[in-house]
């Protein structure tokens, strides 16, 4: 059996403290192995998002741990997670989060940029534009860009540092339903492609079939879990 | 990449870039003339005394500048010139008179009179005169001409019920306090003063090469004790701060430089502030992407450093012509280079540090938050 690409083991993260101490995350474990797309779904509140950052080693759980390639990340220093986050773990957001003064092909080529050369990239920043079929406006800022391209914009600049994880938080619900299904798609393929582990936290149930795994959040922990049978 | 996003930032929204240049060139214009007032106060405070050439002033104790000058004996030259270390005794004539205008009108002056030697870079005229040998020739500064009514030279006046006659312009020598200054030799000036030749209001000494100044200040102190003695940095300082500090004007001049330097702080900073926080959501998402605290830094220091050279350097360019209007009336105003890279040091600093402080919550901003919409 493959070693999962990145995996949480028992990990609880509270917001808050005392009287108003509020549990995000508790005990969690789990694997995510490359090239599969897990669907993250559940409530609003269900700790959707907080496994994401602790997944991309935004925060840090308050106990348990996260690995990553068989390296246990609980006792790096933040500098060292600053690095994996640049190199190993690509990030697509609800709302694009591109840099509004930069083109499509700058914001590409910024993720290759802040992983400072280290990242053996499988793609320039021209051909990960060409893969999300955006060659023709590489030259185009976000503003000058539909909800849909704005979104293949960030997929690209996800990707083009070949990472070993993909995160995604409700990558179509900023998008209309047809669109929504083409980055989907889109996700879907690239992933496999290139051997990705996916996770994606959405509301959005009509994203269920492109999911390999669907697991279910609520208060913080995993209570359901479902393999795709395609 | 980071050179591009620096720049492509700065001017993805002109109007902002716009609003915070010109917020910064008003700080730079206004920190650099309020500064060029002080600056040209206090220099004209003690710009006789900086241009005499001596090295030591005598005078009675309490006199707090050169304009403010009192009688003493003439004698105590005699008694300067045996202590040990000094090499020549000179005397200086100043005081407050009337003068009659041709037409008539009266004018306050301040009439000052240095013997040669001690003149320095002080105006007398002999050094500068067309009518060289007149009984009591005199110098005015060239911003000070149209306040005796006539500008043909040479015409003549009264002082004291004494003729005179103004036979040379001089320039750097304007008057601050509205009373201009009237150049006459030393014996011209006493005379028009009216103060007998017994007397004199100060006493300028030269040292012997190698003397060392507070030694002979110590020698003239001991020998004359009942006088002040100043070296020429000490009486000059002593000139500035009477000016500066105890008198209205100055302190409503260095109350104005205050608030100018405060109110171009508040705009410097907040301008920076503001802009650094237009841009902190990308910020948070620069480090989720991956970017270091010290990339965040860079840019946003990179951001403030040259959003405050432009603006600097366009509000610098404002202030020549408003120096060169403004001596109409403030004759004594001046722009030395000096304040330009003072201020300009200055402000790129303040730019910076307000970079630094708005820097702040960037670098703390968690990167987590991307991930909430």
């Amino acid at each position: 059996m493959p070693e999962p690409v990145i995996s949480v083991s028992h990990v609880s993260v509270t917001y808050g403290a005392g009287a108003a101490a509020s549990k995000a995350l508790d005990d969690i474990s789990t694997t995510f192995d490359g090239g599969e797309v897990t669907l993250l779904m559940g409530a609003s509140g269900s700790g959707k998002s907080t496994l994401l950052s602790i997944l991309g080693c935004l925060r840090r759980p308050d106990r348990g741990s996260i690995s990553l390639m068989g390296r246990d990340l609980s006792h790096y220093r933040e500098k060292d997670l600053v690095g994996i986050r640049s190199r190993e773990i690509g990030f697509v957001f609800q709302f694009f989060r591109l840099i509004r003064s930069l083109n499509a092909l700058e914001n590409v080529s910024l993720g290759l940029d802040l992983a400072g050369g280290k990242t053996k990239s499988r793609l320039s920043p021209r051909e990960a534009l060409d893969a999300v079929g955006l060659t023709a406006k590489r030259n185009l800022r976000p503003d000058q860009l539909s909800g849909g391209e704005r979104q293949r914009v960030a997929v690209a600049r996800a990707l083009v540092k070949a990472p070993r994880v993909l995160l995604a938080d409700e990558p179509t619900a900023a998008l209309d339903s047809s669109t929504g299904l083409q980055i989907a798609e889109l996700i879907r393929a690239l992933v496999r492609e290139h051997k990705i582990a996916t996770v994606i936290a959405t509301h959005d149930p009509r994203l269920i079939p492109f999911g390999d795994r669907i697991i279910e959040m609520r208060d913080g922990r995993l209570v359901a879990e479902q393999r795709s049978t395609a | 990449m980071m050179r591009t996003l620096l720049w492509k930032n700065l001017l993805f929204d002109k109007l902002r870039f716009f609003i915070a240049v010109a917020g910064i060139s008003f700080s730079a214009f206004l920190i650099t003339v309020q500064a060029d007032l002080l600056f040209s106060f206090t220099r004209s405070a003690s710009r006789i005394i900086d241009a005499a050439d001596a090295s030591i002033w005598i005078m009675p104790k309490g006199v707090p500048c050169f304009d403010y000058a009192a009688p003493m004996p003439r004698g105590v030259k005699e008694l300067a010139f045996g202590v040990p270390g000094v090499h020549s005794v000179g005397l200086v004539a100043a005081g407050f008179a009337s003068l009659q205008k041709p037409d008539g009108q009266r004018q306050a002056v301040l009439i000052v009179g240095v013997e040669r030697e001690f003149a320095g870079r002080i105006p007398s005229p002999s050094k500068l005169e067309t009518g060289q040998g007149y009984f009591r020739n005199a110098t005015v500064d060239i911003s000070d001409v149209d306040l005796f009514g006539e500008s043909k030279l040479p015409y003549d006046v009264e002082v004291a019920s004494k003729g005179a006659r103004i036979t040379a312009v001089t320039t750097g020598f304007s008057s601050f306090l509205g009373t201009p200054f009237v150049f006459a030799e030393y014996r011209d000036a006493l005379d028009l003063l009216a103060v007998p030749a017994e007397k004199t209001m100060f006493i300028v000494v030269k040292l012997t090469p190698g003397t060392a100044i507070e030694d002979a200040r110590s020698n003239l102190h001991a020998r004359l004790p009942e006088y002040d003695i100043w070296s020429t940095e000490e009486f000059s300082q002593r000139a500035r701060s009477f000016w500066l500090l105890q008198t209205g004007a100055g302190g409503a001049l260095l109350l104005a430089a205050t608030l100018g330097f405060m109110v171009g702080l508040a705009i410097v900073t907040q301008t920076m502030y503001a802009s650094t926080m237009e841009h902190i959501e990308e910020f948070a998402t620069l480090k989720a992407l991956g970017a270091t605290r010290g990339y965040v830094f860079r840019l946003v220091a990179g951001q403030s450093f040259l959003c405050g050279l432009v603006g600097t350097t366009i509000g610098f360019l404002a202030v020549p012509p408003t120096v060169t209007a403004a001596r109409s009336v403030i004759t004594w105003i001046e722009a030395p280079v000096m304040t330009y890279g003072i201020v300009g040091a200055i402000l790129i600093l303040l730019c910076l540090l307000a970079a630094i402080l708005a820097v702040q919550p960037a670098m703390r901003i968690e990167p987590g938050r991307v991930f909430r919409a």
